[in-house]
């Protein structure tokens, strides 16, 4: 018995299973534009005057391909817009035909980078050590595990990196205000300057002008700068310390290191949901959901698709035989228009997406607000007549 | 095993056919079927008197060669020869055989048939035949597209399903007298 495969034979009735994926198939309304679009593909190509060489799941699973592209393009618009700002985030939240708010969430990823080698925040974490000073020896070796501990980490062993030495002169206020003594000059001479020194105990309610303060601060910085010894290091390959000026006393200097191992772990723990492209939570779109200019769309990328497909039967083989003779049928044809209607829909479809981006409506809104800004400085300001 | 010419492309060859045949070109001739019971014979096997059933009609496409005009001492003769080339499945529906001496009407001309072909494969293989398919152990592979008749224009007054002699009603052209 001969091999007889049906093809369109003018209606259809669509059952949920008919697609390839069944996306789609529950939707009662996707039941109903299955067959209509069935029947409208099945015209379009020239039924009943010609013949499709057609099923009706051909034109399912059309349809199905069309709205999953239509569906494939919005959401890529929308990744596009929205990624930065949803790095980091859950991926169980389903954001099809979501609204995603602007935030600065993901600039200020991208910031702490700078942040984290600007000591001002960051993504790695500044350890704290500490270096055991001896009187008399300046130079020291910071893998020297008998000298130097870390918070974390081993001296000898951590490739650590130094970010900031605490070796510096004592704060000239707490020679101005020793804590012992009182005031680097005595309270009783600041009361006589003042002209309170008859007062006793004046001490206890004598005010000073603030500037009188900060320029003698200055004025012991200064003097630390040009007549003593400059307190100051040089670090060189990330561990030779040399310390100015020489020690005279024992003491610990502490320091913050890193571990560079941190920064150039590219991981972060905390921000383990939504990474790239590929994960962002957007799923095929419901089509009841999808309004009427959108599903024109559909219809024509189904139109296409189908006259494609139709292409590609009547193309397989370059001439048929009929009786006595040879037939070629028109397969080359249908692919090239088809592929020309394809190429057509969807760059209409990217350009459409494009100019709704969130810049393109910010760059619109701007140029209305400048359109109208012009318009309304041709107004003639009111005049006063008294 | 083969790959490709299988029966599921064989289907679209049948259906390309069928709309071509039957709806494009739509061309029909009356098929003549020797009726050989109701022919009497001398005892050479000739007969001066077929009959033949009734006639059934046919999708073909037709190809009709110039007629050529031949003179000899009796007079003028016109020859002409034929190709009737239908699609094999049509005839098969219909449990038609058509046979050397068969009568094929077209275009006010009988055709009397002289070759029967049907060997016009596809893809090189006839399914009805291909071992591998009848015998069960391959599925169907290639396609036998037609029938093709080779004809001649045969008199009207030697087939004895018109009246040429006596007249008849003042038509254009006569019905058979069997119809």
């Amino acid at each position: 018995m001969a091999v007889n495969i049906p093809i369109w034979p003018g209606s259809s009735s669509f059952f949920p299973g008919d697609t390839p994926f069944g996306f789609y198939d529950n939707e009662l309304l996707f039941q109903t534009e299955a067959d209509n679009a069935a029947e409208w593909c099945a015209r379009r190509l020239g039924y009943p005057i010609n013949d499709i060489e057609l099923q009706d799941i051909n034109f399912y699973t059309c349809l199905e391909e069309a709205v999953s592209e239509y569906s494939n393009q919005v959401n890529t618009s929308n990744i596009r817009d929205n990624l930065i700002n949803l790095q980091g985030e859950s991926t169980s939240s389903n954001l099809t035909q979501k609204y995603v708010s602007a935030n600065f969430g993901g600039l200020i990823t991208l910031a702490k980078e700078y942040g984290s080698e600007a000591g001002s925040g960051g993504t790695y974490n500044v350890y704290t050590g500490s270096l055991t000073v001896t009187t008399g020896k300046s130079f020291y070796d910071l893998t020297d595990t008998s000298l130097v501990s870390f918070e974390s980490g081993s001296p000898a062993t951590t490739n650590f990196e130094v970010t900031r030495i605490f070796h510096d002169p004592p704060p000239a206020i707490v020679k101005y205000f020793d804590p012992f003594i009182g005031t680097g000059l005595g309270s009783q001479n600041m009361l006589e300057m003042f002209g309170w020194g008859n007062y006793s105990p004046g001490v206890s309610f004598m005010m000073m002008p603030m500037y009188a303060d900060v320029l003698r601060i200055q004025g012991i910085e200064f003097n630390d700068q040009i007549r003593k010894s400059g307190y100051g290091f040089q670090l060189t390959n990330d561990s030779r310390l040399r310390l100015f000026p020489i020690p005279t006393y024992n003491f610990k200097l502490w320091f913050n290191y890193i571990d560079q191992a941190d920064r150039g772990r590219p991981l972060r723990s905390n921000y383990a949901g939504i990474s790239d492209y590929s994960n962002i939570p957007y799923d095929n779109m419901k089509y009841t959901t999808i309004n009427s200019v959108g599903r024109q769309w559909i219809r024509k990328y189904t139109l296409a698709l189908a006259k494609e497909m139709l292409g590609y039967i009547r193309g397989k083989y370059a001439t048929l035989p009929i009786p006595n003779a040879e037939l070629t049928l028109n397969g080359a044809d249908l692919i090239a228009a088809a592929g020309t209607e394809k190429e057509a829909l969807i760059l209409e479809l990217k350009e459409t997406l494009e100019t709704l981006s969130r810049q393109a409506q910010l760059e619109r809104k701007q140029a209305e607000s400048d359109a109208l800004q012009l318009q309304l400085n041709k107004i003639p300001l009111k005049i006063y007549v008294g | 095993m083969a790959l490709f010419g299988s029966g599921r492309d064989a289907s679209l060859i049948r259906s390309v056919n069928r709309e071509l045949i039957n709806r494009y070109v739509d061309v029909e001739i009356e098929w003549y079927k020797l009726s050989l019971p109701d022919t009497r014979e001398n005892i050479y096997g000739e007969s001066d008197n077929k009959q033949y059933y009734r006639p059934v009609k046919l999708h073909c496409l037709v190809l009709k060669e110039p007629l050529e005009m031949a003179g000899d001492d009796y007079g003028l003769e016109g020859t002409r020869t034929g190709t009737f080339a239908f699609l094999r499945d049509d005839l098969k529906d219909i449990s038609a055989i058509i046979e050397t001496g068969d009568i094929l009407w077209w275009d006010l001309e009988y055709h009397e048939v002289d070759v029967v072909h049907g060997s016009q494969y596809w893809s090189g293989r006839n399914p009805d035949t291909n071992l591998g398919f009848t015998e069960g152990e391959i599925t169907e592979f290639g396609y036998s597209v037609s029938i093709v008749c080779d004809t001649h224009v045969t008199r009207r007054n030697r087939l004895n399903l018109v009246e040429v002699r006596s007249g008849g009603v003042n038509t254009e052209y006569q019905l058979p007298r069997n119809l």
